[in-house]
């Protein structure tokens, strides 16, 4: 029955787009920013560049959320002193990996002249390969010169070129070209008195959005030629990079910031409650969602709308105890857990990802379920609607006595339902949740409360469903929950909310992610070749010369 | 704050003035004049250097009567633990801690506090991972001692390399204050050339700023602006670094021991620990040291009494349960004998005055046991502690209690307080990156 | 809790993407509508330790015992203080050690008193004495050697192995709690030792009536929870080597499953304070589900004493140093409590009367694909 309306909806939404693309919209608006690279982005980034065993050494001072994204809140954040430590201590530390004598013979692609003495030619053959990569674009000469000089000295006066090198390197990595995306806007030369991107800013963007990380060569060198300001040019490389492995990290990297999993850091969980919430939890209760969601949107291009529907899964033994399903896989002693496929029967109540302890867990108090939470998570995260705070003055004795005379959670809330002040909001959120009941609030499964079965039936916006496979089903059908997507992808792709002039952008992509079966990649595909992605309204406003810097 | 850019310019001229020179011998008078109106920093806003520890006694733990009852600051201290009551608001103590992974034995608690690892032998141990970071200029990098004439030690460079542990008090006194010690506050003080090479080499990175501001606009200029005052944060500490160290006022040599007595009776542990913490706290207090690492008695602990060959170890498995009492007599007796002993150190480094504070005031140690429950030698809910707030770094006066969560926890926080640039610690189940941020200052 | 009784085996096999085809393990009654299956959380010696139940009080620690010994042997006290001097808390080399290790020797020999327990002469160590302990009636008879139960006051009941080793202190506990060192080795042996699992299978388990009781050894080490309880439901296969399968006929009474009496159990140990394969006959097991859904119970019947006795005498020296027992004291008593399979030529008893106690929790258990990958 699911599959006929699916296939249904499909045809009838490619009979609505029909075979002809319509063409993107004009807009305007859009801006050039500054955004702090994220802890994932670093960590990728080096990765990349100078291979998988070279070791951080060191911490991210947290991100900041705007507008329900970490991407967006990331053109607002500076680095503080103890950040700056921070990247002070790693930078050091792969400058010193980098150059020691285990990576050096990979890594530096020069031999100095003499090992105890300065050599500017090598040193400027490496600042500058790393350079690039690290800056997304090539070094200015003033800038690779600064560098040269400052490798210089240091060798000269600790008579070993490799030590200049790594003060050379340490500082390319603590640079603000490095730590910060900074996108440069050139004159757009099709379109007479507007701005682009320039082709540095624009490979940053692609990449970021697809792969979460910087610019590869390929990429850059399309960049240098002029090919990624060709449609063409820009074609090949978003093939190439959507056609790649590496695509998975993009995905990840986008719902691990639009789930929030950024609040597992401090979720805790009352564990005399809950003994199956253990510390492994944290990171498999994220990969399971986001092994889920990769599958059905990467691997096997399914409909974004089934990840609140889906059957299948990825558990782990320690899943598997939570959800009181079997999972056989074995496993030495002292050895990290293996995953394994599941598939749910029909009808089963923890299909979907709302499902998941990634959702339920997330969105719940320590020692007990929140409707609330939940229901409120619901509407922010996946139908980008904003629900307000409680007033600071409401007694939540009722609802949070766990040994009231109500046994159920939906008997605490409805109690507290019957204050006006408080019915207002609660009933946009609470009838949503209340459908999850079944998980508690470590995400395990239980059909009773107290010794009272648990009624899941709940509501959303005059939709009537019982249980979490109700509510997947009608988030599923749900009309806000594509735009919602559409326009959540859209921030995270530009690092700034859709503005009015850009609504009609966002409208276009909505339909052609209607009509293209809501497949990830292909909407993907939609953003990186069209022109909203990379228009800006004009260069940043320059510091007004009266300012004087002290 | 914002900088002038003719001092960035001047400044490095100056470093590279003095790196193409000969060192900088410094070499100033004692006056209380350089210190801060608290008596524990240089004016110039160095502070006395962090001090690290781990303390160890095995056989550590008898569920319900160590932990407080209650969480947080207002708490009150279960019975084992009154003896260290006096300094309830300068410890932490954390419950419900787990060492994950293979059968319990008496390695894999004090490893996976210790190391947050334990395979088939220990790897690289928390003080020389802390003492890497703020201790590699001093006289000796660590000091380890072994409290029942032993050299057993917890501290490990790495597998299999095992700092083993000075058995005799006559003999470490001879070691730090023989005529080999020289007064700290006399030496003289030759700048790190490595240090002056970073401090200049950032310079460069900072001249970049007003080329960079002028280009933006507002809100991003004040971004980028903070961005340049945190590293002007960075490159302070390394001018500090640069400057001569503050003056150790509380160095003093204790006297000259003459005899001592060492052995596995608990009177002699007791005893030769005190003197023991004595020694290291006046090594701290004159700059000799800034690690240290104490073993009390031992995993399969032999400390006895004088009147029985029966040790604190054979307790543990013999001993049946008091049905009155509802635990093992003997072993409370040898646990509680140990927190006297923890109580001991503590009090050691907190007699030592530096300005408004105390020894332990800037210091941070680590007590750790290898079981929660000794007669069952289970690896849950083992009993941790910290002392001293680390030189303002930890918040101090807390029961924290984390029921199943990896011991590494501690260890990662007390190594972030320290300094140490790591976000994750551990290995398997005892991998985390969960720091005790409540007592994180 | 209702909440995991709704997520019982019975109805989520078929959740498994792994192959697990295969029919529910529990053949015997296929007409059963309803499984319940436990996973252990422990396994240790029943005992009932109190007050004047050794005469002259529990045997004397190992320091007394030692000096005993030693004083036995002829030694002055002079030197027994310097020997004892060297004991160095039972580990380790030195000759208090060797001598001890191998007192009795034959001459010009260096052999383990362990190992040959019959080279020194019976040393008498206490037994109990009491008339109140655990255990199940396994011979119909009421005798001067039988307990009565101390809470059921059943009389009759056989548990000689309770008798020959529970004067020594390590071995003594009052329910609920556990003997030092049997909780020691259950716990120690926990994250290498693989699950224990009863399952119980019945048509309707809230009701009495017959049902059949399966008693195996998983394939999988249980998962713990903070408190290194094993976690309720976890998936367990069962381990197919039918050797280590015990399939009882059983009956559920007011809330209590009892089995047929008389059979065989068998299964592969950890180690610890179990012969590494357990071997019982005229097996007994009676155990109550409980409230929180799991359950607790006590197993029982004779096994070969000689195969307890050599368990012990494996663990080595270190049982006598550290732990405090006395092997051939353990040897001489066993020799003479057991009570059961005399031999037919020297009329010896060859098996000894035993009594253990476990508990568990729900778990989740599944019969392993033939082909279950290594």
């Amino acid at each position: 029955m699911i599959k006929t309306q699916k296939l249904l909806s499909t045809v009838l939404a490619l009979a609505i787009a029909g075979p002809a693309v319509a063409a993107e919209p004009a807009t305007s608006g859009g801006q050039a920013l500054i955004r702090r690279v994220t802890p994932s982005q670093y960590t990728q980034t080096i990765k990349d560049i100078f291979g998988e065993g070279i070791k951080l050494g060191g911490r991210f001072e947290p991100d900041l959320r705007a507008n329900g994204l970490l991407a967006v809140g990331t053109a607002k954040v500076s680095v503080t002193a103890t950040g700056f430590e921070q990247y002070y201590t790693m930078a050091r530390a792969i400058a010193d990996q980098v150059t020691d004598k285990d990576h050096r013979s990979t890594l530096i692609t020069c031999k100095p002249a003499q090992a105890r003495s300065p050599d500017d030619a090598c040193t400027k053959q490496v600042i500058s390969q790393f350079g690039r990569l690290l800056f997304r674009r090539p070094l200015t000469s003033s800038e690779l010169d600064a560098q040269v000089i400052v490798a210089r000295d240091a060798a000269t006066s600790l008579k070993d070129f490799y030590a200049g090198l790594r003060v050379g390197l340490t500082n390319l990595l603590i640079s603000p070209m490095f730590l910060f995306r900074q996108e440069n806007v050139e004159a757009d030369p099709a379109h007479p008195g507007k701005y682009r991107l320039d082709a540095y800013a624009k490979a940053t963007r692609l990449s970021y959005l697809l792969w979460d990380t910087a610019p590869d060569d390929l990429l850059l060198r399309a960049a240098e030629s002029g090919e990624l300001h060709t449609d063409k040019g820009l074609k090949n490389q978003v093939t190439r990079m959507l056609g790649s492995k590496r695509l998975e990290l993009g995905v990840r990297a986008y719902f691990t910031d639009m789930l929030g999993f950024d609040e597992f850091k401090t979720l805790t969980k009352d564990t005399v409650i809950y003994p199956k919430y253990t510390n492994v939890l944290t990171s498999q209760a994220q990969e399971q969602t986001l092994r889920t969601i990769v599958d059905l949107l990467v691997t096997n291009r399914g409909d974004y709308r089934d990840i609140f529907t889906t059957r299948k899964t990825f558990l782990t033994p320690s899943l598997g105890i939570l959800y009181a399903v079997p999972v056989v896989v074995d496993r030495p002693i002292n050895t990290p857990e293996l995953w394994v496929p599941v598939e749910y029967p029909e009808g089963d109540p923890r299909t979907g990802i709302l499902t998941h302890a990634s959702f339920v867990a997330l969105h719940s108090h320590p020692g007990r379920s929140s409707p609330t939470l939940r229901g409120k998570a619901l509407r922010e995260v996946f139908l980008c609607q904003k629900v307000p705070q409680p007033p600071g003055n409401v007694n939540f004795e009722e609802v949070q006595d766990a040994n009231s005379v109500h046994k159920t959670v939906r008997a605490r809330v409805n109690a507290h339902l019957v204050n006006p002040v408080c019915a207002g909001c609660h009933k946009i959120t609470d009838p949503i949740g209340l459908a999850l009941e079944n998980f508690d609030s470590a995400g395990g499964f239980r059909t009773h409360e107290n010794g009272e079965k648990i009624d899941t039936s709940g509501e959303l916006s005059g939709v009537k469903f019982v249980g979490s496979g109700g509510l997947g089903q009608t988030i599923h059908d749900s009309e806000a929950v594509a735009s919602c997507f559409v326009s959540r992808v859209f921030s995270y792709a530009t690092g700034a909310t859709p503005v009015q002039s850009q609504s009609a952008f966002v409208k276009y992509a909505e339909q052609r992610f209607t009509a293209n079966g809501y497949r990830l990649p292909d909407f993907l595909q939609e953003i990186a070749l069209s022109d909203a992605f990379f228009q800006v309204d004009g260069p940043r406003a320059p510091a007004p010369a009266a300012q004087k810097i002290q | 704050m914002l900088i002038k850019r003719t001092d960035v310019a001047s400044r490095r001229t100056v470093l590279r003035g003095f790196m193409g020179g000969a060192a900088v011998t410094v070499g100033l008078p004692l006056l209380d004049v350089f210190l801060n109106s608290n008596g524990n920093a240089f004016a110039s806003g160095a502070a006395l250097p962090s001090c690290f520890g781990t303390w160890f006694q095995g056989l550590g733990g008898a569920p319900g009567l160590w932990e407080p009852k209650v969480i947080g600051a207002n708490y009150e201290m279960n019975q084992q633990m009154r003896f260290l009551a006096p300094f309830k608001k300068k410890i932490n103590i954390y419950s419900g801690l787990k060492a994950h992974g293979r059968a319990p034995d008496h390695t894999i608690g004090q490893a996976i506090a210790f190391a947050g690892n334990y395979e088939d032998t220990i790897p690289q141990t928390i003080d020389t991972i802390i003492g890497d970071h703020i201790g590699t200029k001093t006289r000796f990098r660590s000091i380890e001692v072994a409290c029942d004439g032993s050299t057993d030690s917890v501290s490990r460079r790495g597998p299999n390399i095992v700092n083993a542990s000075e058995p005799s008090p006559i003999a470490l006194y001879a070691r730090i204050f023989g005529p080999e010690f020289k007064d700290p506050n006399a030496a003289e003080f030759t700048p790190d050339p490595d240090v002056m090479v970073r401090r200049s080499a950032l310079s460069a990175v900072s001249e970049q700023r007003e080329a960079l501001l002028r280009t933006l606009g507002a809100s991003d200029r004040a971004r980028l602006d903070e961005y340049f005052s945190s590293l002007r944060e960075t490159e302070k500490q390394l001018e500090i670094q640069l400057e001569k160290p503050a003056p150790m006022a509380a160095c003093a040599v204790p006297a000259k021991l003459e005899k001592e007595d060492t052995g596995v009776i608990i009177d002699q542990a007791r005893e030769t620990q005190r003197i023991f913490a004595k020694l290291i706290a006046h090594a701290m207090a004159c700059g000799q040291t800034q690690v240290f690492n104490v073993n009390f008695g031992g995993g399969t602990s032999r400390l006895r009494t004088a009147e029985s060959a029966e040790v604190f170890h054979i307790y543990t498995h013999e001993e049946a349960t008091d049905p009155k009492l509802g635990y093992q007599p003997t072993v409370n007796w040898f646990q509680e004998q140990t927190l006297q002993a923890v109580t001991d150190f503590v009090a050691a480094l907190d007699s030592i005055k530096e300005g408004d504070g105390t020894l332990l005031d800037r210091s941070l140690m680590m007590y750790c046991t290898d079981h929660g429950y000794a007669r069952y030698h289970t690896s849950d809910n083992i009993p941790m502690l910290t002392a001293g707030g680390a030189g303002g770094r930890i918040k101090t006066g807390y029961h924290i209690h984390a029921p199943g969560d990896p011991m590494t926890r501690v260890g990662l926080t007390v190594q972030q307080a320290l300094g140490v640039p790591v976000d994750k610690w551990g290995q398997n189940d005892n991998e985390t990156s969960k720091t005790f941020t409540e007592i994180l200052a | 809790m209702p909440a995991s009784r709704g997520a019982s085996f019975g109805s989520w096999r078929k959740y498994l993407a792994v192959c697990l085809a295969a029919p529910a393990f529990f053949t015997a009654g296929s007409a059963a509508a309803e499984t319940r299956s436990f996973v252990l959380s422990h396994f240790y010696q029943a005992v009932y330790s109190q007050d004047n139940d050794c005469e002259g009080g529990p045997e004397p620690n190992i320091d007394v015992r030692f000096r005993g010994i030693l004083a036995d042997m002829g030694k002055t006290q002079k030197e027994i203080d310097e020997l004892m001097d060297g004991f160095n808390g039972g580990g380790g080399a030195g000759p208090v050690h060797e001598i001890l290790r191998n007192r009795g020797s034959p001459e010009g020999r260096r052999v383990f008193v362990g190992d040959n327990p019959t080279q020194v002469p019976d040393p008498n160590i206490r037994t109990v004495i009491s008339k109140i302990g655990p255990g199940f009636d396994l011979d119909g008879k009421v005798n001067a050697d039988s307990f009565e139960d101390p809470e059921t006051h059943q009389k009759g009941l056989d548990n000689q192995y309770f008798r020959a080793l529970g004067c020594f202190v390590s071995h003594r506990a009052l329910p609920p709690d556990l003997p030092t060192s049997w909780s020691y080795f259950w716990d120690a042996t926990r994250d290498r030792t693989k699950g224990w699992l009863i399952s119980v299978e019945g048509s309707d388990l809230s009701q009495d009536g017959d049902v059949t009781v399966t008693f195996a050894r998983a394939m999988e080490t249980p998962i713990r929870t903070p408190k290194s309880l094993p976690q309720r439901d976890q998936t367990f296969r069962v381990d197919p080597t039918p050797r280590y399968i015990n399939v009882y006929k059983g009956h559920q009474k007011d809330g209590v499953v009892t089995i047929e009496p008389g059979e065989k159990f068998h299964i592969v140990t950890g180690g610890g304070y179990l012969p590494l394969e357990m071997r019982m006959t005229h097996t007994q097991m009676r155990f109550k589900l409980t409230a929180d859904g799991g359950v607790e119970g006590m197993i029982g019947g004779y096994e070969p004493w000689l195969d307890i006795y050599y368990m012990y005498a494996g663990g080595g020296y270190g049982y006598e140093s550290m732990v405090g027992l006395n092997l051939p004291g353990i040897y001489y008593a066993m020799r003479r409590l057991a009570d059961a399979e005399p031999d037919p030529k020297t009329g010896q008893n060859m098996s000894i009367s035993t009594a253990y106690r476990f508990d568990g929790v729900p778990a989740l258990v599944v019969k392993p694909a033939r082909t279950a990958s290594k």
